[in-house]
């Protein structure tokens, strides 16, 4: 019973996920489009963690841990190019 | 904190780590993960700690911790709370602006520490900070002043009392 | 004690979703960047805390557990770091345009 109430979770953050693309897509300034993005690869954090538990697949939780790393470092780097116009 | 008992916490976490995510505990995980613990501790020596920013891990110590880490917590809910009133009200009652609030703390771990927890608090997001004051975004411009003197803030002052 | 367990860990992962939900409004319905940035790394994280909470308490004391919670704490820690560092950039960004339009 657990499993189809985390699956149908699954479905419904999926559709909020395509709500932050909207603002990725619209948004007026850099600084939105990468609010959005943070906001993205966070749910898709949640999200792999959620289907390696649903399809039983424990050791794929350890792939959410490296997508949050790495969303992070593109945050953090997208973040400076806004301002310096390099990465240095 | 010498360098040496540093060295000696980032080996355990390092092997805490390992053995999480191997998701085993047999003595061969045990053994690789002692070595190659070893090894990243050994390289890195000269970049552990350095002896300004080391405090000691002491009962008082983490005493402060866990209330400044209640208090955190507390008032997470009640951001969220607020925002959620906020944002699912039909005209968003909200009046942003900047605000300059004054910065107690010395150590750049604390100052760390006390902008995440800014960031986390009913209606302000913290933007800037040097030595002396925080540049404070609010939702709400008026309340982001009532941070001065909130129990967040004398946690953290207690934090940073109790380090010395 | 299983049927308490399955309605807590339902609860949470509601909870949770409900708090992704509004930050997701408040990212399409708030007025400009900083706005939109308390709404999405306050409910990020509250969100992102519950429903791993849910699956913690799902799975039990095992290794797996152990793996999500140091997720959670490494979203807890990152999530306001990252939004600071966009604040500060976004705020750097209005000074400059503003000094070039005067």
């Amino acid at each position: 019973m657990i499993v189809t109430i985390v699956t149908v979770c699954t479905i419904v953050l999926l559709l909020m996920t395509f709500i932050g693309l909207y603002r990725a897509y619209v948004g007026p300034t850099a600084a939105d489009r990468i609010v959005a993005i943070n906001m993205i690869s966070t749910k898709v954090a949640t999200m792999i963690v959620m289907i390696a538990l649903v399809t039983a697949q424990d050791s794929y939780v350890s792939v959410a841990l490296v997508y949050a790393l790495i969303g992070f470092v593109a945050t953090i780097g997208l973040a400076k190019y806004l301002v310096n116009k390099k990465l240095e | 904190m010498t360098k040496k008992s540093g060295a000696i916490l980032l080996f355990v976490l390092l092997l805490g780590f390992w053995i999480v995510l191997a998701t085993r505990w047999d003595l061969t995980t045990i053994i690789a993960g002692f070595i190659v613990s070893a090894m990243i501790v050994f390289y890195n020596y000269d970049l552990i700690f350095n002896h300004q920013e080391a405090t000691v891990i002491t009962l008082r110590y983490l005493k402060a911790l866990v209330i400044f880490v209640f208090v955190l917590l507390f008032s997470i809910i009640k951001s969220n709370v607020q925002v959620a009133i906020i944002v699912l009200s039909k005209k968003m009652p909200i009046n942003p602006g900047f605000q300059t609030i004054r910065q107690p703390l010395k150590k750049a771990m604390n100052q760390a520490m006390y902008g995440n927890a800014i960031t986390l608090t009913p209606g302000t997001l913290s933007i800037d900070m040097d030595d002396e004051h925080i540049l404070v975004h609010g939702l709400i411009v008026d309340t982001v002043k009532e941070l001065e003197g909130s129990a967040l803030e004398k946690a953290v002052i207690a934090f940073e009392e109790v380090i010395k | 004690m299983q049927i308490f367990l399955n309605i807590m860990i339902i609860i949470l992962l509601i909870l949770g979703l409900f708090f992704f939900f509004v930050g997701a409004i408040g990212l399409i319905r708030m007025p400009d960047v900083f706005c939109r940035m308390h709404a999405t790394t306050k409910c990020d994280t509250m969100g992102a805390g519950l429903i791993f909470m849910a699956l913690m308490i799902w799975k039990g004391f095992t290794f797996t557990s152990l793996t999500i919670f140091i997720i959670l704490i490494f979203i807890w820690l990152t999530n306001p770091t990252a939004a600071h560092y966009i604040a500060k950039s976004a705020y750097q960004m209005l000074f400059k345009n503003t000094e070039k339009k005067e």
